[in-house]
C-alpha cells in the first residue's frame, strides 16, 4: 500500500517523533508504514486522516489502483 | 555578527529536526514507551530464569539420581518460569496499544518457534550420530535467542 504520510509530514514540518507522539505511536511505527513495510489497520488510518483533516483515500492508496 | 536570531525560523526548525532525527537514530530503543519498555525487561528478566533454571536443573538431575516425585517437582519449578513468560508476553500483547510493535513480538516469536522446529528437526537425524548436547535441553535457549535477535534485527532495521 502507498501513502503519503512523509509529504504530507513535511507540509507541517513534522518530524516522525512528532507524527509518534500525536498518535501515540512508536517513532518505528511511523517509520515503518511511511516505508511502506507496514500497512496500518483502519483504526490507525482514521487516526492520520483526522489529524491530516483529510480523508483515509487520500493519505493511503492501493498498490493496484497506482498503476490503473 | 549574525546572532541566533537572525536564523531564518525555518532553518532553525530543520535544524531541530535533524538534530532530533540523529538523536532518535543513535538512541532507537530510548523511544520505547514506559510500559514497553518495563514489560520487554520484566520478559527478558524472566527468559533469563528460564535458562539459567534449566542449566541448573539439568546438571542436577545429570549429577543425581533423583526419585520420580522430586522429578516432578524440578519439571514443575522448571515450567514455572516459563509459564510466567507467557503470561507477561499474553499480558504484554493485550497492553499494548503500538499495533506495530505489537506485530514486531508476535513476529519474532514465531521467528523463534520456527528456528527451534527447524533446529529439532536437524537434530532429530543427526543426534544419534553425535556426541552434541541434547536438543531438548537447549531449545528453550535457541528459542530465547532466536526470538530476541529477531526483534532486535527488525527493530535496528527500522531504525
Amino acid at each position: 500500500m502507498k501513502n503519503r504520510l512523509r509529504v504530507l509530514r513535511a507540509e507541517r514540518k513534522w518530524s516522525q517523533a512528532d507524527l509518534a507522539q500525536k498518535l501515540d505511536v512508536s517513532r518505528q511505527s511511523i517509520n515503518a508504514i511511511e516505508t511502506g513495510r507496514f500497512d496500518p489497520s483502519l483504526p490507525l488510518a482514521f487516526r492520520f486522516a483526522r489529524l491530516f483533516e483529510t480523508n483515509i483515500e487520500s493519505i493511503f492508496s492501493d498498490d493496484e489502483e497506482v498503476i490503473s | 555578527m549574525t546572532s541566533i536570531l537572525d536564523i531564518p525560523r525555518f532553518a532553525m526548525s530543520s535544524l531541530i529536526v535533524t538534530k532530533e532525527r540523529e538523536h532518535d537514530m543513535r538512541f532507537c530503543r530510548r523511544e520505547l514507551s514506559t510500559y514497553q519498555r518495563r514489560s520487554l525487561r520484566f520478559i527478558n528478566i524472566m527468559m533469563g530464569i528460564c535458562i539459567a533454571l534449566s542449566i541448573v536443573l539439568q546438571a542436577i538431575l545429570e549429577r543425581h539420581n533423583l526419585s520420580m516425585p522430586i522429578r516432578y517437582g524440578i519439571a514443575i519449578l522448571a515450567i514455572t518460569p516459563v509459564l510466567a513468560t507467557i503470561f507477561a508476553i499474553a499480558r504484554y500483547l493485550r497492553g499494548e496499544k503500538d499495533e506495530y510493535m505489537r506485530n514486531l513480538v508476535v513476529a519474532s516469536m514465531l521467528w523463534g518457534l520456527g528456528i527451534v522446529l527447524t533446529a529439532d528437526i536437524f537434530f532429530s537425524y543427526v543426534e544419534p550420530l553425535t556426541s552434541v548436547v541434547p536438543f531438548g535441553n537447549i531449545s528453550l535457549d535457541i528459542f530465547v535467542l532466536s526470538a530476541s535477535a529477531t526483534l532486535e534485527i527488525k527493530l535496528w532495521r527500522n531504525q
